[in-house]
């Protein structure tokens, strides 16, 4: 046989002309609509927009429309993620019916050359009009002025990427069309599939963390999940590039996977399946306790979410939502309400789950409880999970400026056993409830390589007594405060100013007031405590280096050489805020509507009070009946101001308080 | 033609078919009989290749038909629950026809259009359920098929156009060899045409036989002597059922007629009579005996 003869043969015994054009002569009208939706939206469109060259606005809608990164093309995203779902589902609405099912397998065709032709008839069916608009925008290029807004190159990539996301997104629909008998179910069946992979890994994640103490939630940057096509448009309409060569050939290679899949799935498929919500027995179990997992984790979730975290709260979310998750497949499966006789499978399941919950209580793992010895760890980070991603893959700029970062690496033997002793200490410890605290990452890197990851939530002030060692250590400090590794050369200028205030700041230049200054500031972070580092700041000091990279430092109250330099330096009244430069206080007691009051002072002993209390304190834990105190500068054509809280237990004079008790 | 061995076909638990096996040859008419849920459609569909068995053979002029475009381009099939696309007039279904089917014979379809008085243009799916059946005959007909499986054919047609197209597909028979297999739950409305009848029941053939055969193979008699019943004159005979009223016995026997005849003349009865006996009867009669009860199995 010759390869002509043999492409031939291949051809006809694949596709059948006549079994092709029925299905477009059916389901043309869909392909009819999609061209004219995309004329309106593209062509149609750009022509109306074109001679309003001088307007900005339309000449970015007519180049951003070409592009599914927009924010604007929420319509073309929409007609991405729904036509090739319809058409699929249409197309192969053969197989979901009875009699249509009996009647086309009845003819004289193998089922290759079955669903060989109808996807042909789908691509068509969708193909053919973007080709169609692709070349309508093409002529419209050539004519007219709109070649000024985009190339011919900008048409062939929306084409392009238009078609790699429809046959992505008509590819699982026909594979997931195999897997049940009904044309609704497959059409929910595909977008649960779409979501399906990110909705589980973030209810398992949520879920874990609510029963193991220390889980971590954080996602790791770049994962998977965010390859997942619809995650990929989403994230593409906030700006992400979606048309990188990997995501474009990953996808083309995921659409061959799934048509040819599906095909052996329609293989071996039977045809009295037809209406069932399941078409294979085999995954019906699969369906049902997918079903009943993934229900169990969202009541979980729930439950959880508006009943705190308590075991016994999780316990029964899992046990009522699995409840009714198994009994809505079982309904769904067999089409009928009397299905109680499956309960035996549901015992099982909820013995199996509640000896995992038992498991993980009891830490049987050990996962909870797990921490290193400190002869097994190199280094010890604390901090947010995305910054320590970036110091590993090396994607952290060298000069990355330390004031963006929060995150520390410890290699010291001191300090990886005051972390230790802290993980320890979290670990006993509960989640907090109150005051402040934050997400951190504890990360060890260990000998051999591997990583331990844990996350909690942290009190500072909770966890003050192993947290002390750790912040008072000269390597903490000197990861935190660059300046303590500086000589005054290194340094060009130095900016200080009061944030509280609308004053212009103060730059020192001159070579011995910056000597004085950074050898005052080396020695009060050396001095500084604990309680020190952990309290705000009332200064600002920007240094910049002789590398142009600026660190900003907050100076606290109790950096008193570096406080007692300024006092006595002739910029003091230049920097700071004084009560003289206030004009009036508004009291105010932050209550919902109707008990909502304020109080204006003009007062200078009170607002000079008022200033000296709500100065940055180290005990800020958050009081529910704070008074929220807003200083309001003289002088200032804007009417600028700086936000103060009061606490209600501050020791008060007896004017304020007579202020205090109007707002009651 | 069509031979189906040892078929099992089960739907989740339930066993629709049961090792099941037919036989039937090549130019004949074959009925396949049984109440509702007796597995007649879900046999029927083994046959023109929509089931996959799940155990057994399939054959249809010796090749299996599941996946066998070639066999299935041979058989016309007219289902009981028909479907025409909703877009399609009878010419536009006719093209379609034509161009999955390679012995279409458009010349057919053009005399046939006298026939069938219908017109082509009308969108199928907007006939009466009758037409609809109409019309399949009419298209079916027209693939020239070498073996026709009609499921609950008649159903809907008028007594006139049931003549009609029985008339038509018996001439195939007869000129161009077609075999055609037709299931019903009714013997009667299949007595007329069949020469051959498998009954099935509860996915399995209780009897297959060739009518004729049948036909000249039990007799109903009546009988009446001068005296009393002759002793040990039934004895001699296989007798399927009697009755008597007053001095006339009536005998269901098996046998030939002759053979049968001269037996009971021997006897010197008074009256000797042969009656015909109705398809329906011969079934209940033979099939008393073996246990299924087939008045409630028929009809």
């Amino acid at each position: 046989m010759s390869w002509g003869e043999w492409v031939m043969t291949f051809k006809t015994s694949l596709f059948n002309k006549g079994l092709i054009l029925s299905a477009i002569k059916r389901f043309w009208w869909v392909g009819a609509l999609y061209t004219l939706l995309l004329f309106f939206i593209l062509p149609l469109r750009h022509m109306m927009l074109k001679n309003n060259v001088t307007n900005e606005w339309s000449r970015n809608q007519i180049s951003n429309s070409l592009n599914l990164n927009s924010h604007q093309n929420g319509f073309q995203f929409l007609l991405i993620i729904i036509v090739p779902v319809v058409l699929a589902t249409l197309i192969f609405r053969y197989i979901q019916k009875s009699n249509t099912a009996s009647m086309i397998h009845s003819l004289p065709y193998t089922r290759k050359t079955l669903y060989a032709s109808h996807n042909a008839a789908g691509l068509l069916l969708f193909v053919l009009p973007i080709i169609f608009i692709t070349i309508i925008l093409m002529l419209l290029q050539i004519t007219t002025n709109l070649s000024d807004y985009y190339s011919f190159s900008h048409i062939v990539a929306w084409g392009g990427h238009t078609l790699l996301f429809h046959l992505l997104f008509f590819s699982i629909a026909v594979f997931v069309g195999m897997f049940t008998g009904n044309s609704i179910a497959q059409m929910v069946f595909t977008y649960i599939l779409h979501f399906l992979p990110a909705g589980l890994y973030v209810l398992t994640t949520h879920n874990l963390s609510q029963l193991l103490h220390g889980y971590n939630t954080s996602s790791f940057y770049n994962s998977l999940l965010d390859h997942l096509p619809i995650f990929t448009l989403l994230n593409a309409r906030g700006g992400v590039d979606y048309s990188t060569t990997l995501n474009i050939l990953g996808y083309i290679i995921a659409s061959i996977i799934f048509f040819v899949t599906a095909y052996y799935v329609y293989k071996i498929r039977k045809i009295e399946v037809a209406g069932d919500v399941i078409a294979f027995r085999k995954i019906r179990p699969v369906f049902k306790y997918g079903v009943t997992i993934c229900s169990m984790l969202l009541g979980g979730a729930y439950f959880t979410g508006i009943g705190g975290g308590s075991f016994s709260t999780i316990v029964f979310g899992y046990i009522f939502s699995s409840f009714l998750g198994y009994w809505i497949a079982e309904m769904l499966m067999e089409k009928s309400f009397k299905v109680w006789g499956a309960y035996k499978g549901y015992i099982a399941y909820t013995l199996i789950i509640l000896m995992v919950l038992i498991g993980i209580r009891m830490d049987v793992t050990g996962y909870v409880g797990r921490v290193p010895e400190s002869h097994e760890v190199e280094s010890v980070y604390l901090g947010p999970l995305h910054e320590w991603e970036w110091v590993r893959r090396g994607e952290m700029p060298h000069e990355y400026n330390r004031m963006h970062r929060s995150g520390y690496f410890f290699e010291t033997q001191e300090n990886i056993e005051n972390m230790i002793v802290l993980h320890k200490d979290l670990i006993q410890g509960s989640t907090p409830m109150d005051g402040i605290y934050r997400y951190q990452h504890i990360i060890y890197t260990l000998k051999n390589g591997k990583h331990l990851i844990r996350q909690y939530l942290i009190n500072d002030e909770a966890y003050a007594a192993s947290l002390t060692p750790i912040y008072e250590s000269l390597e903490y400090k000197q990861e935190r405060f660059p300046v303590i590794h500086q000589s005054n050369e290194d340094i060009k200028w130095i900016e200080i100013n009061d944030y509280r205030s609308p004053k212009k700041s103060v730059v020192l230049s001159d070579s011995d007031e910056l000597q004085e200054f950074i050898t005052l500031l080396q020695e009060d972070i050396h001095n500084a405590t604990f309680e020190t580092l952990a309290t705000d700041s009332s200064y600002m000091v920007t240094i910049m280096d002789a590398e142009e990279k600026r660190i900003d430092y907050g100076i606290r109250e109790s950096y008193t050489s570096v406080f007692q330099w300024i006092r006595e330096s002739d910029y003091y009244e230049e920097i700071t805020l004084l009560p003289e430069d206030v004009g009036y206080v508004i009291l105010d007691n932050m209550k919902g509507s109707h008990d909502y009051r304020t109080v204006e002072i003009r007062d200078k002993d009170v607002i000079k009070e008022l200033m000296d209390l709500t100065k940055p304190s180290y005990h800020h834990s958050y009081q529910p009946d704070s008074i929220s105190v807003r200083f309001h500068m003289k002088s200032n054509s804007r009417d600028s101001h700086h936000l103060g809280y009061l606490n209600s237990t501050s020791a008060v004079s007896g004017k304020l308080s007579y202020y205090l008790n109007q707002l009651q | 033609m069509i031979e189906v061995t040892n078929l099992s076909k089960s739907f989740g638990k339930f066993k629709a078919l049961d090792d099941l096996n037919i036989h039937v040859k090549k130019a004949s008419v074959y009925g396949l009989l049984g109440p509702n849920g007796a597995g007649k459609t879900t046999l029927i569909k083994h046959l023109v290749g929509i089931y996959r068995q799940d155990g057994g053979v399939v054959t249809i002029g010796g090749e299996a038909v599941y996946e066998n475009p070639s066999i299935k381009s041979t058989i016309v099939y007219i289902p009981d629950d028909l479907y025409f696309f909703s877009q399609y007039s009878i010419n536009e279904t006719a093209k379609f026809y034509a161009s999955l089917y390679p012995t279409w014979n458009q010349e057919r379809y053009e005399t046939l259009k006298e026939v069938f008085p219908i017109d082509p243009q009308k969108r199928i799916t907007k006939l009466s359920k009758g037409m609809q059946k109409q019309v399949a005959f009419w298209l079916g007909i027209c693939i020239m098929p070498q073996v026709m499986i009609l499921d609950e054919p008649v159903d809907g047609l008028d007594p006139v156009m049931r003549k009609k197209v029985w008339n038509l597909m018996l001439q195939d028979v007869a000129e161009r060899e077609t075999t055609i297999l037709v299931s019903s739950h009714n013997l009667r409305e299949l007595e007329d045409v069949c020469d051959h009848v498998g009954i099935l029941h509860h996915g399995k053939v209780v009897v297959e036989r060739e009518l004729d055969n049948m036909k000249s193979d039990i007799h109903k008699l009546q009988i009446a002597f001068q005296d009393e019943v002759p002793e040990g004159f039934l004895d001699e005979l296989e007798v399927l059922h009697r009755s008597e009223s007053g001095s006339v016995l009536l005998l269901i026997a098996k046998g030939n007629k002759e053979e049968l005849l001269s037996k009971v003349e021997k006897m010197n009865p008074v009256i000797l009579d042969l009656l015909p006996l109705t398809l329906e009867e011969i079934f209940i009669y033979e099939l008393g005996g073996m246990g299924y009860d087939i008045q409630n199995i028929l009809i």
